[in-house]
């Protein structure tokens, strides 16, 4: 993949340079946001990643520009200062798809450009997909844990597959509600968080079975694989 | 009691002029019955005339006199709030705009607008009491009558949670002016002029004086007001309290005995302090402490410029917050100065040691120095994270379940207490809704889980119990460690105390760990509890408010 990266820190860039290349990346680094958009408007990439706080202009403003200006929703990752529910929100209202606390630990950055990179070309359908000790069958739509079989109702199905297929993606609550739900309209969110809860507890989608969903509060979730 | 009744108006020489009509009345009528004895009652003629008639000049000198101080008095600008009732419609829109900041206003006399700002007349309600506020979402409208004039004033409250508050204090005030009083009514009694003027004046006093008593009862600081010889002669109720002393023992006392008797330890002895303040006519300010409590004390002498009394008054404020508030900037120096600074001078002198010998360089030296980053990395964290539980305010709360949080908190620690082989078991099936901050309520509970792991042994169980009792939604986190020292309990929760233990058991945190979750449940408006006992282990109890199901 082609990977733009916005950061002015030297050491930063060079380490997430070194593992962006280590898995066959390629990975451009810019130390400001005007040299950032220039290369990002005229060459092509496939990602980009930025960071809050750069010298000229806030990240946020580049990342507004990138949106304004380039004619596809080029996926973009923030890098925030902290785990911090305000900067999150901030980020993700200007178009960002996901965030990543500094200092980004490899493993997690990677799984993030996956995730990312596997939304333009998902998974080709297969009637049969392993996810840890799960197992979907697509085609009787029915699923088993350790071998077992889960009931699950037709909307407990959707979400979970949705889920699986989206391993380390950030699901906004209103992704969720249209590719789920198949609405759009603004209903009691209190519904996703509470079927989203309910079923975490019913499928076991917690650590002792390799998974956890992540809970970013007022915007969505994430589930994320446990090494 | 309403002194109404009484005329409009009497000339001031009314009653001398009524006391001689009585009298040369009832001398006529004397004359009448005994008219054939002239000549005798002649005699008493002289008296029954030039009596009433001295009666009546001495007593319009008196009333005179009389009537001028009573003028004065009634000149003496009233000290009293002026009702808003009285007030000009546009004068009223003038202060609501400065007291409240609306969004938006408008103001029409007998339909015509004259002046607006993102509101209309057509958006109005109907309106059919004058003076009674009609609120309809974020607008409130109300009419008022003005000397048969009809005013509309229209107010866009901003729509934040102090606007249910500002629409029920509207609805308080009474706006519109009292309805037409009636005609007076001849008084049975003939009333003078002077004697209404007395009670106008007497009204007007008590007005005063209640108006000043209230005043002072009601300031945000403690005043005495002491004679020329330092005697107490009024302290107001802040002092009551602050003293312990009721208020009749207060005045009459001497200010210095109440200062001595409660704050023996004051820099220079009280009656120095206080008969410089009288003598030399200096003010002073000093500090006090009362009861464990810190005081601001100032000090400064009074002249009445009418008859050159003097004495001191003395203004006492509360300063116990801004004290703590500058003990919490002292000891957050304090930490920063040896906690965070102490691994960053372990890792230059580190740095140094290698790069005198880059050969020696082995995986252990750099074990060493990822250890005390990351030491310095968790302490910034934890400060950092207890600045923002500080800075928490309810406006930024949103309706969050709470076993879902402990869910997420618990999947966090999980990996963590996986290492020691540590059993996480979640007890709890019901949802509980409350209004807060996940997030931060989410690290508060990983905190105290990621305690209950370090302090537990291998092998054991922590168990976290999520349960409703009343309104109220609590959490139970309960581990099989060796327990906290009884001694510990009563400081665990402050801030920069680390546990002798863990230091014992070279385990890092600066104590702000457990202060950042305290300040996350205070916020909340919950409440937090610990038992422990040694050797069987810790209970933290959290209890949370839940949010109001029809809300």
């Amino acid at each position: 993949m082609r990977i733009a990266l916005l950061e002015d820190e030297h050491e930063q860039a060079q380490r997430i340079q070194s593992i962006l290349s280590d898995k066959g990346h390629h990975c451009d680094s810019f130390a400001t946001g005007q040299a950032f958009l220039g290369a990002v408007l005229h060459r092509s990439y496939d990602l980009m990643i930025l960071d809050w706080q750069i010298p000229d202009m806030t990240g946020i403003d580049v990342l507004k520009s990138v949106r304004e200006q380039l004619n596809w929703p080029i996926p973009a990752i923030f890098l925030t200062q902290r785990d911090s529910e305000s900067d999150i929100v901030c980020a993700l209202d200007a178009g960002a798809d996901d965030y990543l606390a500094k200092p980004a630990r490899a493993a997690e950055l990677l799984a993030r450009i996956n995730a990312l990179a596997r939304r333009s070309n998902p998974e080709s359908d297969k009637e049969l997909l392993q996810f840890g000790p799960f197992e979907v069958n697509t085609q009787q739509r029915s699923m088993t844990l350790h071998g077992e079989p889960l009931t699950l109702t037709d909307k407990d199905f959707d979400l979970t597959l949705f889920l699986f297929q989206n391993q380390g993606r950030l699901l906004t609550r209103e992704l969720l509600l249209e590719r789920v739900w198949g609405l759009t309209k603004d209903i009691n969110t209190r519904t996703v968080d509470t079927h989203m809860s309910r079923l975490r507890r019913r499928l076991g989608l917690n650590p002792e079975n390799g998974f956890r969903i992540k809970t970013i509060y007022q915007r969505g979730y994430r589930l994320e694989a446990i090494a | 009691m309403k002194k109404h009744w009484l005329p409009d108006k009497l000339p001031p020489w009314s009653l001398g002029l009524a006391i001689f009509g009585v009298l040369a009345g009832s001398y006529l009528i004397t004359l009448f019955a005994l008219g054939y004895a002239l000549s005798a009652t002649s005699l008493l003629a002289l008296p029954l005339i030039a009596l009433p008639l001295a009666a009546t000049v001495q007593l319009t000198i008196v009333n005179r006199a009389l009537n001028r101080q009573l003028d004065r008095m009634a000149r003496i600008q009233t000290l009293s709030l002026p009702a808003p009732s009285r007030r000009q419609p546009h004068k009223l829109l003038e202060h609501f705009r400065a007291l409240l900041n609306p969004e938006g206003w408008l103001l029409a006399e007998d339909g015509d607008l004259l002046h607006n700002q993102n509101m209309t007349l057509g958006e109005a309600p109907p309106l059919p009491e004058p003076g009674q506020w009609q609120h309809q979402q974020q607008q409130s409208w109300i009419r008022l009558t003005r000397d048969e004039t009809n005013y509309v004033i229209g107010l866009t409250l901003r729509n934040d949670l102090s606007r249910e508050v500002i629409q029920h204090f509207l609805s308080r005030l009474e706006l519109d002016s009292p309805a037409q009083q009636a005609p007076w009514r001849k008084p049975l009694v003939i009333q003078t002029a002077r004697l209404r003027k007395v009670i106008l004046a007497s009204e007007r006093l008590t007005q005063m004086q209640a108006f000043i008593n209230n005043s002072f009862e009601h300031m945000p600081d403690g005043v005495i007001v002491t004679d020329e010889l330092g005697v107490i002669r009024f302290a107001n109720r802040h002092i009551e309290n602050w003293f312990r002393e009721p208020m009749p023992s207060l005045t009459g006392m001497p200010v210095t005995s109440l200062l001595e008797a409660h704050s023996p330890d004051s820099q220079l002895p009280w009656h120095e302090i206080v008969s410089e303040a009288l003598t030399l006519k200096e003010s002073r300010t000093l500090d006090l402490t009362l009861h464990g409590k810190d005081f601001l004390l100032r000090l400064a002498p009074f002249i009445l410029p009418e008859n050159g009394q003097f004495g001191i008054i003395t203004n006492i404020s509360d300063i116990s917050e801004l004290r703590a508030q500058q003990r919490q900037h002292r000891e957050a120096i304090d930490f920063i100065s040896h906690d965070v600074r102490s691994p960053l001078v372990s890792q230059l002198a580190l740095i140094e040691q290698l790069k005198r010998d880059p050969a020696s360089i082995d995986d252990l030296h750099l074990e060493q120095l990822g250890m005390l980053a990351r030491r310095s990395y968790s302490l910034a964290e934890e400060f950092v994270q207890l600045a923002r539980a500080e800075q928490l305010t309810e406006p930024r709360f949103y309706e969050c379940e709470l076993l879902a949080i402990v869910e997420n908190a618990r999947d966090s620690v999980f990996e963590q207490a996986q290492r020691k082989h540590i059993t996480l078991q979640l007890i709890g099936t019901e949802d509980l809704w409350l209004r807060g901050n996940a997030e931060l309520l989410e690290r508060a509970v990983i905190n105290l889980l990621t305690n209950a792991v370090q302090y537990s042994p291998e092998d054991a169980t922590v168990s976290i119990h999520v349960y409703r009792a009343a309104h109220l939604a609590c959490l139970a986190i309960a581990d099989e460690g060796s327990g906290i020292q009884p001694e510990e309990l009563p400081f665990l929760f402050d801030r920069y105390h680390r546990q002798k233990r863990s230091e014992l058991e070279g385990t890092f945190g600066a104590g702000l760990g457990l202060s950042f979750v305290k300040t996350v449940v205070e916020k909340h408006r919950g409440e937090i509890t610990v038992e422990s006992l040694p050797d069987e282990g810790t209970t933290f109890t959290l209890k949370l408010p839940i949010s109001d199901p029809m809300l």
